[in-house]
């Protein structure tokens, strides 16, 4: 695994472990590697490097994502649900990049962009991303993907 | 009883916040939010706030901002701050303590939150959810 | 009297001559729950986070998971007169045996990871905790004080 990889993969497991109290697993099973297209979130940044940082989910967990960090049983509306993953975007984005980059360096980083998956399929990102972790939750996943332009 | 002030562009950070409050055992007397700089500045012309929480990337204003102008000024000059932010450079966090201000970094567990805030506040006490929390919202035990 | 916990065993108790003990947690969570007013505790020795990957497992062994075994331990000690608002929780154990500090899977932390979304989610916080690390862990309640204690290679300590 690369330096970078390893960085956005302790990042990823970190948040959803203490923001979301969700548990990750490696190794996909065929139910998470089949789950459909749920929520993307991206979050752009500039410092020493710009870029953006994507976060899609799949297989509807984004309810009970949002209600875990809320502490609630049930799901929140979706506007709060939109709210939740752009701030564990923005949390990932912020814990991976010093860790690339060194703790000297200052980012700053843009206002989430949280868009639902409505049927037709999702612009494809620019480029191919300079690191990706994928990572099971629950009956879905959720892909992190760092561009680094 | 202090009246505390939440500052995130999240309403669900806010949320999370004001629920690890409400479980960590400070005696609360009003709890106000705004969701930027700007927003906080003006809940502080109209309230008393004996403790600010706040994040530091937002729209508006950013909290490194809000803290200026509190600095600056007077009344708020030695006004206890507790930035919670996903803030990992030690160039900015230093930045930050250096204007009097303590950090804890996002993600938190509950317990670090709750532990912070009791240090900032003085109060050591552990009555959990004797300050007016509800647990009906999530009650399965 | 010293009273036992095993592995996937709990035990609730009023009796104040009571010492509740748990051995060898090493990935394992020994859970504490006391009410200072009431003076009712227990303690609860988990080995995994979610019953969901042995349900026919988990109706005969509850404590052995995180998500049955928790609640289990907190009605346990409401029967016997203690109340949600005082339970002083306290944790240990939850350490990775295997050493390897980049394995991000750990199963000790996931079970910290699914006591906390249970705790958060009924507003209950952990009063002190001593986890983590490669080492292993006993750890007591003592039922007439509440004091829990926490024995690490042969070293005493008040949590």
């Amino acid at each position: 695994m690369s330096n970078m990889t390893e960085a956005l993969t302790q990042a990823a497991v970190l948040t959803f472990e203490e923001l979301a109290f969700l548990l990750p697993d490696e190794e996909l099973n065929d139910q998470q590697k089949a789950a459909g297209n749920e929520a993307r979130v991206t979050v752009t940044f500039k410092g020493s490097f710009q870029g953006n940082l994507v976060v899609r989910l799949y297989g509807g967990i984004l309810p009970s994502l949002a209600a875990n960090m809320l502490g609630e049983m049930t799901p929140p509306d979706e506007r709060t649900q939109q709210d939740a993953l752009g701030e564990l975007a923005n949390i990932i984005c912020g814990n991976a990049l010093p860790s690339i980059a060194g703790s000297r360096e200052v980012f700053h980083l843009g206002a989430p962009h949280v868009e639902r998956y409505c049927g037709s399929p999702w612009l494809q990102d620019q480029g191919s991303a300079s690191a990706r972790v994928s990572l099971g939750l629950e009956e879905g996943r959720a892909e992190v993907d760092l561009f680094i332009h | 009883m202090l009246n505390i002030l939440v500052v995130d562009d999240s309403a669900v950070m806010r949320s999370m916040v004001i629920r690890t409050l409400k479980m960590s055992g400070v005696p609360l007397g009003s709890i106000h939010q705004a969701s930027n700089g700007r927003e906080g500045l003006d809940v502080l012309e109209g309230n008393w706030i004996d403790l600010l929480l706040v994040d530091l990337n937002m729209p508006v204003m950013t909290g490194e901002e809000m803290i200026d102008h509190l600095r600056a000024r007077q009344d708020t000059a030695d006004l206890p701050i507790l930035v919670i932010s996903t803030e990992g450079s030690q160039t900015r966090i230093e930045a930050i303590r250096s204007k009097g201000a303590s950090f804890i970094h996002k993600p938190f567990t509950p317990e670090d939150l709750g532990n912070t805030i009791r240090d900032l506040t003085g109060v050591s006490g552990h009555e959990q959810h004797d300050g007016g929390f509800d647990p009906s919202s999530g009650l399965d035990f | 009297m010293k009273q036992i916990v095993g592995i996937a065993e709990m035990l609730v108790s009023k009796q104040a001559g009571d010492e509740i003990i748990t051995y060898a947690l090493g990935s394992c969570l020994g859970i504490t729950a006391y009410d200072p007013v009431a003076r009712v505790g227990g303690l609860l020795h988990v080995m995994l986070p979610l019953s969901t990957i042995d349900p026919d497992k988990a109706s005969q062994k509850p404590y052995m998971f995180v998500d049955t075994g928790l609640p289990r331990l907190f009605l346990e000690s409401y029967k016997q007169g203690a109340r949600k608002s005082r339970m002083i929780v306290k944790v240990a154990g939850g350490a990775n045996l295997q050493n390897s500090a980049n394995d991000h899977f750990q199963i000790g932390k996931r079970n910290l990871v699914i006591l906390r979304k249970m705790l958060w989610k009924n507003g209950v916080l952990i009063k002190a905790q001593d986890v983590g690390g490669s080492c292993s862990r006993t750890m007591s309640l003592n039922i007439a004080s509440g004091e829990v204690s926490v024995k690490t290679n042969g070293v005493l300590k008040a949590l």
